[in-house]
Formats: C-alpha cells, structure tokens, sequence
C-alpha cells in the first residue's frame, strides 16, 4: 500500500500547488546529489498532500479591506471634527479605516505577519486546525485505516498548526466521550517532520512538551525529527529543548531506539543567506536522508552517503555563512524569547537576504 | 419627533419579538453529514495488496478471511475485529519466542482496556541490534537471534527486519478494521465542524483587526482540550467604523440628508440569523456629519441585519435622526440615485 506525506507551509501566501511544487523541487535537487537517484522525484515514492490554510486568511483580509475602502475615500469630510471627543472619534474612524484598507496590499508584513497574528490571536485559527484535522482523517480513511502509513511535515508557521492540530485530534487516554479524539496507540502517525520549529514560541492552548505530539508509547507519532540550522534566527526564539529526564518521553525512546531527532545544521549554501528557506533546508543531507528513510523506505549505503556529502559540500558559501553570523549577532543583544522577539528574528534575516539580493518569502 | 419615535418603538418591536438573545435554533444553517456507513463501504472497496509473503503464508490467508468477514454486511459478529488482532501476534511463534507473543498480547490487552486502546504494529532496533520491541514491548535476546537466524533460512541475504517488514503488511490487513471506525467518525465530525466554520466566515459579520483580536481571546478562554470548537455564537463588536446615510429633520433645507461616519462603539452580533427581519445584532453608536445649526457628531444606537446592515436612531444635541447603512441603500438604488431612494425608503 501506498505512503503518503502531508506537508504544511509556514508564512506566506504561496498556494498549495505552489508549496507542493517547491517541496518537490527541493527533493529533486536532493535526489540529484546521489548518482543513483539522479532525476527521481519524491512523488516515485510517496503521494505528496499540500495543505492550505493561507486562503482562509486572505478571504478574511480582503473583506475587511472591501469594507474599509470607501471610507478611508471619503475621510477628509471629516476635517471639521477639532474638538474634545469629536476629534476622539475622527481619529479613530480615520486610523481604524486607513489600516482595514490597507490590509490586504501585497507588502511583508501584510502577507507574513499578519499570518502569525491571525492564526495566533483570531478565532480563525480554530478553523485552520479543524481543516488539517479533517485532511489527516481522510488521509488515514484513504490508507485504509493504517495511520503509520502517514508521514508529516510542517516548516515554520505550519509547525505551530500542526502540532496544535494534533494535540487537539489525539488522546492518550481511555476515552468514554461521544466524540473520540484519535487514538496515539491505533492511529499513530509513521513520522514527524518539523523545519525551523515555531511551536513553542506560538503555543497558545496547551504546552508542547505536555502534549500528545511526541514519539513513542504515548505520543501520536512514532518517530519525532526536528531540524533547526544554528543560523536561522527564526528558530531562536523559545527554541523546544526536550530534556531526556523520562519526563517527555522514555529513556528507551530517546537513547536507545532514537526515536527523537534533533538535526542541527550549520552549512550554507543560499547564496543570499536565506537558510530558512525550505528548500535550503531539504537539501542538507542531515535532512533528506531522515525523510529518504523514514518516509521513503530508502537505505543510503555508506558509500551513497559519502558521495552525497561531497557533493553537497560542494555547493556550501563559507563567506556568507561568516556574515550572516555577524549580522545575526546584533538579535542575540535583544530578548527574542516571545512572539515580538520572532518577529525582529524574522526582520533580521529578510534584511540580510534583501540586503544580499536575494528574496525573502 | 414624533416619527422619530414611532421608528424607535418599532426597532424595539422587533429587537424583541425575534429573540435577540437567542440565536435561532430551529434553522440550522448548515447541512449535516452523517454517512459512516457510506464511509465503511469506500473502506471495504479498498482493494487488499495482494501479497506474495515469504514466511508468513497462513497468516496472510488468515487476514485475508478476517477482512473479508468484516466487509459481509450480513455477518456483524465479526465486525467486532479487536479479538482477531490481539490473537494474530500468534503467527509470530517461528520468529520470536512464544514467552515474548504472550507479552506482547498481555501488553495490548491492557492498552485495550485501560488505555487508549490497540497499537497499530511497530518494531525498532537499536543501534547494535542488541535491543528490540515490538509494539513498544521488550523482546528477548534469545528472540532476536531466534528472528535474525529465521530470516537467513529463508534467503542470505534476508534479515529479522525483513520479517518484521512482511509480518506488518499482513497485519495491517487485520488491522484496518480496529482502526478504521474512531477514524471515520472523526472524519464525519471534522467534516461537520468545517462546515459550521464555512458558514461562519460567508455570514458572519466582517471585523476590524481589533475586533478580531478581541473576539480571539475571549474564545482563547474557551479553547480547552475537549476536542475542537465550533464557531461561536456571537461577535463582540467594537469601534467598528461605518458609511450610513442620516436624516435629520430639524436640518437647513438640503442638509437633512446626508452621508455619515459612523462608529459602533460597543455592541454584539449574532450572525446565525435566517430571517432578514429579525436582528442579527445591536450596538451604541458614534454617528458623524457636517450640518449647519447641528452638532456634527450624535450618539444613538444601531440594530444590525443579516450581519451587515444597521439602521438606528441618533441624538445631536437637541436634534433627532435615523440612519442607515450605506450598502443598504444600495439595496435599494435600482434606477434611482442613492439620495432620491433614501427618501423613498423613509
């Protein structure tokens, strides 16, 4: 029976054709680093399932600018208001409708940030979660019921989405309710795949190291990678550092059977420095061969491996890792340790991949 | 004044004959999906891989047989597929001893009935292949060799994992059957829920980013981890600025009609509302024009419709107006301009 891979986007409005396009890309270009696999696609083994939950964000932003547009053209009636709470009230017709209309152009912060607020502070972010749910159970039904047939992956933004999902749709309990939430036991997930991971830093309902989205016994996936490069700032900011004290998951589960990952990455091979980009991320070898494995059902043999790295390396800037650093040095002044501080991280790194000519989406 | 009046009375008529505090509960807005059965059928036509196993040859009949005694309509006993799924491990007794089976089926008896129920199979190694489980249980050393010198009997260059491998395949066919029912109802569940959601963002009344994230924490205190939520019932409503057309008649000739600001200072909309006539929603209201001899700015309320048009009742000073929304004249426009259908309409 067939694998499936979902794959979750982070900021942006790429469509889900778009992102599942990108993913591709970004495995073929993997793929191409081993003379074996050279000119396959990731869909020779998988069926790759895109997510969208930007289109419910942009639906919500063009209405609120619709509505705010012929008033923002009519505000400079308002001139003759100049006193006490008649100027009170001119001020607040006039920046409220300014900012409305303005909210659906097309600029960063319009198509970015206001992803992360409306999905983080607005009740459309319940709709999101209850849409990914909704694609995760028909993704089971499909695999006939066989859940570890399922793999996922989530980069940026999508990690917080997803994983809030999740531990919404799974129970490691006995349940008596009328409406059963997935089992971690019957319907675990095959694997967990989550690049440049915003969890912690976004979590809101419940916390992520109490959650149910963990590998093992009592988590609703069986394996658990997390890949985060040492120079992308977006992942700085309440980074999730599970400890091995048995508390998140067992000992066996950790040391023995590995069934948590964390990749650190440390090449660079954007030329503009742009390392959280997905497909920056999947062309690491520390990345691909995690997903080759565990979603693919690829074995490198060590020879393949070597061959693989040579011929990433060979792609690697060392001078423009050197500046990002520098760049990114300034952030680590700053306390980023909340969603103001995701943000500057976010600022940082678009300036330093503008600034490089490069294009930061 | 006195028309001032009459109009108010008759918005309070309304506000209370439809029942502003309750959304309407006899109207569903959307359409429930309730179809496991129709689900069962699509799983029960998913066609089972037609294996070629290189050990487990019985229990792939066996599975074979089970799934199709679950997909009879006729034969309801057999639905009940956890029995068969904790007796398969038995097909295991060649490969691992039957000390480790009877582990491994004690274990998910206990998952059965005091946990969350039936674990989908797994098994890892270690590093060095010293360590095994099989569904999170420990398997014996002796166990792994007895495994390890099973799969070389049947090919060189075969391995314990290989066996394990094929072992799964055919569980899984026993397995879909546990599996598939908590799945479809979910489905079934999720489905409905976006549904409501659906229907939320199309009707809902369109909000300001304040009131957006105002109306966010205030369901953030309800988002327990009970499951997920359907939409709620009802939006605050605050500063919300607005284009309406007042009339005041106390106005110069040619000033009574004239287009507005308004701001929604605080209120509440409950946008499950069917019926046109009945209210959605009420708020205290800012009102703004430029009129000789009147004060610009009044202070009144606003009933909202359909989540979208308002009509309400203002104060400048000593002065009384009405007001509606902008876009509800524009209902009205047709073939006449918006002033002249203004007037008409009152």
């Amino acid at each position: 029976m067939a694998k499936k891979l979902i794959i979750v986007p982070g900021m942006g409005n790429k469509s889900a054709e778009e992102f599942k396009v990108e993913v591709s890309d970004a495995f073929k270009n993997a793929f191409n680093l081993y003379q074996k696999y050279y000119g396959m696609s990731a869909e020779d083994f998988v069926e790759i399932i895109p997510f969208e939950y930007n289109d419910i964000f942009d639906q919500d932003r063009e209405k609120m600018s619709n509505q705010a547009q012929p008033i923002v053209d009519r505000l400079d009636t308002l001139d003759s208001l100049d006193n006490g709470s008649e100027s009170l009230t001119k001020k607040a017709i006039e920046e409220i409708s300014k900012i409305e209309a303005g909210i659906n152009d097309d600029d960063f912060f319009k198509t970015h940030w206001l992803d992360v607020f409306f999905y983080r502070f607005t009740i459309l972010g319940e709709m999101v979660r209850i849409k990914l749910s909704n694609l995760i159970d028909k993704s089971i039904l499909d695999l006939g019921g066989n859940a570890q047939r399922l793999h996922i992956l989530g980069h940026s933004l999508g990690t917080s989405v997803l994983h809030d999902t999740l531990a919404k749709q799974y129970s490691d309990q006995f349940q008596t309710s009328k409406v059963k939430k997935l089992s971690v036991n019957t319907h675990k997930l095959g694997s967990l795949h989550l690049i440049a991971n915003t969890s912690r830093v976004l979590e809101s309902f419940i916390k992520v190291n109490l959650s149910t989205v963990k590998p093992g016994r009592r988590g609703c996936v069986h394996k658990y990678l997390e890949y985060r490069h040492i120079f992308d700032p977006i992942t700085w900011p309440r980074a999730f550092n599970p400890s091995d004290n048995g508390n998140w998951i067992s000992s066996d589960s950790w040391n023995i059977f590995k069934r948590y990952k964390l990749q650190r990455l440390t090449s660079v091979t954007n030329e503009h420095g742009n390392v959280h980009d997905i497909n920056h991320y999947i062309l690491n070898p520390l990345v691909h061969r995690e997903l080759f494995s565990d979603v693919f059902g690829i074995k490198l043999t060590e020879d393949e491996k070597n061959e693989g790295y040579e011929n990433y390396y060979s792609k690697t800037f060392g001078k423009v890792a050197d500046d990002l650093d520098e760049s990114l040095s300034k952030l680590k002044s700053f306390n980023i340790e909340n969603i103001k501080g995701l943000f500057k991280s976010i600022k940082a790194l678009k300036d330093f991949v503008e600034g490089a000519g490069g294009d930061f989406l | 004044m006195r028309i001032y009046l009459m109009i108010s009375y008759c918005i309070v008529f309304f506000f209370l004959m439809s029942g502003i505090s309750k959304a309407d509960e006899n109207t569903p807005v959307s359409q429930k999906i309730s179809k496991p059965q129709v689900e069962l059928n699509k799983f029960c036509k998913i066609k089972v891989d037609i294996l070629n196993p290189k050990h487990f040859k019985d229990a792939y009949l066996e599975a074979i047989e089970i799934r199709e005694n679950f997909c009879n309509p006729l034969n309801a006993e057999s639905r009940n597929a956890q029995k068969y799924v904790i007796n398969f491990y038995k097909h295991l007794n060649e490969v691992i001893s039957l000390e480790d089976i009877d582990r491994i089926q004690k274990s998910e008896i206990n998952e059965l009935d005091k946990g969350p129920g039936l674990t989908a199979f797994n098994y890892d190694f270690s590093e060095d292949k010293t360590r095994m489980n099989i569904v999170y249980v420990d398997i014996s050393r002796d166990s792994i060799s007895k495994c390890e010198q099973k799969a070389k009997s049947i090919s060189s260059t075969m391995e314990c994992s290989d066996l394990m491998d094929e072992f799964n395949g055919i569980f899984e066919i026993v397995f879909g059957p546990v599996a598939i029912r908590d799945v479809i109802d979910h489905y079934l569940y999720t489905t409905n829920l976006g549904q409501e959601w659906d229907d939320f963002i199309e009707l809902s009344k369109p909000q300001t980013i304040w009131e957006r994230y105002v109306n966010g924490r205030i369901f953030s205190n309800k988002n327990s981890d009970d499951g997920f939520l359907p939409p709620p019932e009802k939006q605050l409503i605050f500063l919300h600025p607005g284009l309406a057309f007042e009339n005041i008649g106390a106005a110069i000739d040619g000033d009574e009609v004239k287009e507005s600001f308004s701001l929604d200072i605080i209120g509440v909309n409950w946008w499950k509302r069917d019926k046109w006539y009945a209210p959605s929603g009420i708020s205290l209201t800012a009102i703004y024009s430029d009129r000789a001899d009147i004060d610009d700015l009044g202070y009144g309320f606003s009933l909202h419709f359909k989540s979208k048009f308002f009509i309400g009742v203002s104060r400048h000073g000593s002065e009384n107006g009405v007001f509606a929304s902008f876009d509800l004249i524009e209902l009205f426009k047709g073939k006449l301009k918006i002033k002249e259908s203004y007037k008409a309409f009152f």
